[in-house]
């Protein structure tokens, strides 16, 4: 299907501007239309850092620019920016328009690095793509800059971890991307390394540092072509996840691959590993007895990128036991081939309409969608956690479904689910037992 | 030619000489703009800032039945996760890419248009982008050739997202769109239930874009109150709404700055009268807005009733002048500024300062009704938060009043009171706006990270705005 009836995320330049604003002390200075930044910020409102919104630079490109080219008013809007807006990275991102007319965004990145402003360029236009898209494009340019853009080396600190970077987990790619970045970040600090997760209060500092790395550690496909260049260019290998871990055995398994890899100390993850374990059954085993009386072997649809399905599905399979009847990846092209990941059938989607048709055939107790799928959920009465954007009114915080914290979070908000779903069951049998009263 | 019988309406800036950037004072900008031709200025730094689509988007968003079929990339669509209402508009991106761009996107668009009407669309409007625009792919053709095959009513609406500095654009650009859906006076009535209803006194087009619903329901239970039937739209309304607004007694706007183009349209080509009520907001407004609307409507006696009733309600608030001695920035759309600075009036404060979305030669009359006490600062600017900051770093206040950046003002200390979700219109949006600015607030100074440089905010406001050279 090639047009989509309610869009779930932007464009590539909105992935672009999500991945840029969530690097504390860089800012984006879009090169578009006026509407571009804002139609960014209304559908990913919950992706924003230091700056963001209305915040954004951007040129609001007129007719006149489109016709002459505008190239004139990017640089004074550079060069200005600069003197308006404090920042450590200024990075210009391009848009359908500019591309469209030709406007030449390095040239002029270019000429602005050479007077002293940190500038970079990227030029990402939004017919490339989906947010994904943006992410990786403007990465792989700022992999690209970073060595020009200043001449000292990032501060090395005292701390002898090996530095790891973690890719793929794109802003906005999931609600919960900031708690679960951080999770990671926990559990890496943990066993024994530094994470360099660079979204967050770490920004550009630790962007600086991607190329210290000991390893890159990828967890969707999104992250694989980052860490290839980050090889080629450094020669920093790479170890790569499908997905995020989730739960005592993923992370387990993930701690072991690390320590085997950087030859960290076993018994410190172990100790770790064990406290964590402990923790966990005390939070959801607890409620082992509250699981059995509600129902397990639920019938799920889980619809989202690959990465968040497959890592909230394998986790659910094993912890609940769910027959995972339907999956729909966001992030994939139609006609692309997806790895049977689950029994279930599994489809490629971005198109709100055709997921809810598959969701309508589907025979499925409980749902793990985003908020667009609230209207077929009720129609087919029952339950929606979720998991992919938009959220909607759901803020996500510091939430993660990563992790060990996030399977604590996920088992707990499983239980409600299945609560509510036979709350419901139990008014529906209600309301039959009056209506056939006599 | 009157201007609705055009195919597309013209840029603000050359139907009302729109004025979209000014950083100065109230007194500077009124004589600035005194004259037939407004000169314009341009910015040398602009932060992100809203286009004609979005502003189309808000009139087209809330229409039952109808499909807005976005004609651009999926990101020109992304805006439908925040806009899209359960009850409103199917939205769907024809979703071009790169390919389309330079090969042309008219057989995407013709197949995402009968996708529409095949999930039930009565009426869909293409929404036109910039990628179509520079690419100028051929919708018309498309539309002309789907004319014969499908008898749904299929509307441009020629949005283009750099034509016009000013937003605004796309709100007359959309109602452009909606003009050519109402029926002519002979048409055949689809509402006849409906006529019979508001017969013998007839109904009044109550056109509301933006309000949020609560502040539409304070009006349309006033109209009620004193026996006047509303017709809704373009908010809320099924596609009948918009059919038999020709047959309405009158036309008035919440804001008209939004929807003018359709009263004034309406008034043109079918002879609705679209009088120049003032939006009724604050005690003044509001009575005037009732009497005037009783006057046409042969409810005077019941309209004047309503009014004494409502203000004796609110007698005890207004004397007791809760906002006795404060300053309060504003920051809203010309048509509403008189309104909501005499509402504060009313409730005992001062405007002292001022950020508008757009001054043109129809609306330039509400900063002389404003009634400022002495000549304030004055920014006229869509988005453009740095120069909100600007002038909130020179500006001693104790409110801060507007629909966006109210955390930042939060941050230099005034109390922030967002309009997105109060309501202020008609007597309710009395008692509930003086609640609102009432209300215990958070202490934000210190939580609110700025991003703007110390110079710049030291520096004058003007200091990135020059002539433009036509």
């Amino acid at each position: 299907m090639s047009n989509i009836e309610n869009p779930r995320t932007g464009c590539a330049l909105h992935g672009a501007l999500a991945t840029l604003e969530a690097i504390e002390g860089v800012v984006p200075i879009v090169h578009a239309n006026a509407g571009c930044a804002i139609q960014h910020a209304l559908a990913n409102q919950d992706t924003g850092g230091y700056i963001g919104g209305q915040s954004v630079p951007a040129t609001n490109i007129i007719d006149k620019q489109v016709i002459f080219g505008g190239g004139a008013r990017l640089r004074e809007q550079i060069k200005n920016t600069a003197k308006v807006i404090d920042g450590r990275l200024y990075v210009v991102v391009g848009s359908c328009a500019c591309a469209m007319v030709g406007d030449e965004l390095t040239g002029m990145a270019r000429e602005a690095a050479e007077q002293g402003v940190p500038v970079a360029a990227s030029n990402v236009a939004g017919f490339h793509g989906g947010v994904h898209r943006g992410y990786e494009r403007v990465l792989l340019d700022l992999i690209e800059r970073l060595p020009e853009l200043e001449s000292t080396p990032p501060h090395r600190e005292e701390d002898a971890r090996p530095l790891v970077n973690v890719l793929g987990l794109v802003p906005g790619g999931n609600p919960y991307y900031k708690g679960d970045l951080e999770e990671l970040r926990r559990i890496l600090e943990a066993i024994g390394l530094r994470a360099n997760v660079f979204f967050g209060p770490d920004g550009y500092a630790a962007l600086r540092s991607l190329p210290h790395a000991r390893l890159n550690l990828v967890f969707s496909r999104w992250g694989e072509a980052l860490a290839a260049r980050l090889e080629e260019k450094y020669g920093t290998p790479q170890l790569i996840f499908d997905a995020a871990p989730l739960g005592i055995e993923e992370v387990s398994l993930f701690a072991q691959a690390l320590v085997e890899r950087l030859d960290l100390d076993a018994g410190a993850a172990e100790r770790f590993l064990e406290r964590e374990e402990a923790l966990a059954e005390y939070f959801l085993l607890g409620a082992a007895n509250r699981y059995f009386d509600e129902g397990v072997g639920k019938r799920v649809a889980l619809v989202g990128d690959t990465e968040i399905v497959l890592r909230i599905g394998s986790f659910l399979s094993r912890f609940a036991a769910v027959d995972i009847r339907t999956t729909i990846h966001t992030d994939r092209d139609d006609d692309e081939d997806i790895p049977a990941y689950f029994d279930g059938d599994t489809h490629a989607s971005r198109d709100s309409g055709e997921i809810a048709a598959i969701l309508r055939a589907s025979d499925i107790d409980l749902i793990f969608a985003s908020a667009l799928e609230t209207d077929v959920a009720r129609a087919l009465d029952v339950p929606l956690l979720v998991i992919s954007p938009p959220s909607r009114d759901r803020a996500p915080g510091g939430q993660t479904y990563a992790g060990l914290r996030g399977a604590v979070a996920l088992g707990a908000d499983f239980l409600t689910l299945i609560r509510q779903a036979r709350r419901t069951d139990e008014e529906n049998a209600k309301r039959r037992i009056v209506a056939g009263r006599g | 030619m009157a201007f609705h019988a055009a195919r597309s309406a013209l840029t603000r800036e050359k139907r009302r000489g729109a004025l979209s950037h000014y950083h100065g004072t109230l007194a500077a900008l009124a004589a600035d703009t005194a004259g037939a031709d407004i000169p314009q200025r341009v910015r040398t730094f602009t932060q992100a800032a809203r286009d004609d689509i979005l502003a189309a988007f808000a009139v087209l968003r809330g229409i039952q039945a109808a499909a807005i079929v976005v004609h651009g990339a999926a990101g020109c669509a992304a805006a439908s996760i925040a806009l899209a209402e359960a009850d409103g508009a199917r939205w769907y991106a024809v979703d071009l890419s790169e390919r389309d761009s330079i090969l042309g996107g008219e057989a995407p668009l013709r197949a995402t248009i009968l996708r529409a009407i095949a999930d039930g669309a009565q009426t869909v409007f293409v929404v036109g982008t910039p990628v179509v625009a520079i690419n100028n792919d051929d919708v018309h053709a498309v539309l002309l050739a789907l004319a014969s095959e499908t008898a749904v009513p299929i509307q441009y609406v020629n949005t283009d997202g750099f034509r016009s500095k000013s937003p605004l654009t796309g709100f007359d650009v959309a109602f452009h769109a909606l003009l050519r859906l109402v029926e002519a006076p002979d048409g055949e009535s689809t509402s006849a239930e409906a006529d019979a209803r508001h017969a013998p006194r007839g109904f009044v087009n109550l056109l509301a874009v933006s309000e949020n619903t609560r502040n539409i329901a304070a009006i349309t239970t006033t109209l009620s109150a004193f026996g006047i039937a509303w017709n809704l739209l373009p908010r809320l309304a099924r596609p009948e709404n918009i059919r038999r607004a020709g047959r309405a007694r009158a036309t008035i706007s919440l804001n008209r700055d939004e929807s003018e183009y359709f009263g004034l349209g309406l008034e043109a080509a079918q002879g609705v009268p679209y009088p120049a009520l003032p939006a009724p907001i604050g005690l003044a407004a509001t009575r005037r807005f009732v009497l005037e609307l009783g006057a046409i409507f042969g409810r005077a006696a019941q309209a004047q009733a309503y009014a004494d009733a409502q203000e004796a309600a609110l007698r005890e608030l207004i004397d007791a002048r809760p906002l006795a001695g404060k300053r309060v920035f504003l920051q809203t759309d010309t048509a509403l500024v008189a309104g909501l600075g005499a509402l504060l009036r009313e409730l005992g404060g001062e405007v002292a300062g001022v950020a508008l979305s757009s001054v043109d030669l129809n609306n330039r009359a509400h900063l002389a009704r404003l009634d400022a006490a002495g000549d304030i600062p004055a920014l006229v600017a869509v988005g453009q938060p740095f120069e909100l900051a600007n002038v909130l770093a020179h500006t001693a206040l104790d409110y801060y009043i507007g629909p966006e950046q109210v955390a930042f003002a939060a941050r230099l200390g005034a109390r922030p009171v967002s309009l997105a979700n109060i309501i202020y219109y008609g007597y309710e949006g009395v008692r509930a706006f003086a609640a609102a600015l009432a209300a215990p607030v958070p202490d934000f100074r210190e939580r609110v990270r700025d991003v703007y440089s110390e110079g710049w905010l030291k520096k004058n406001g003007a200091w990135h705005l020059k002539r433009e050279v036509r």
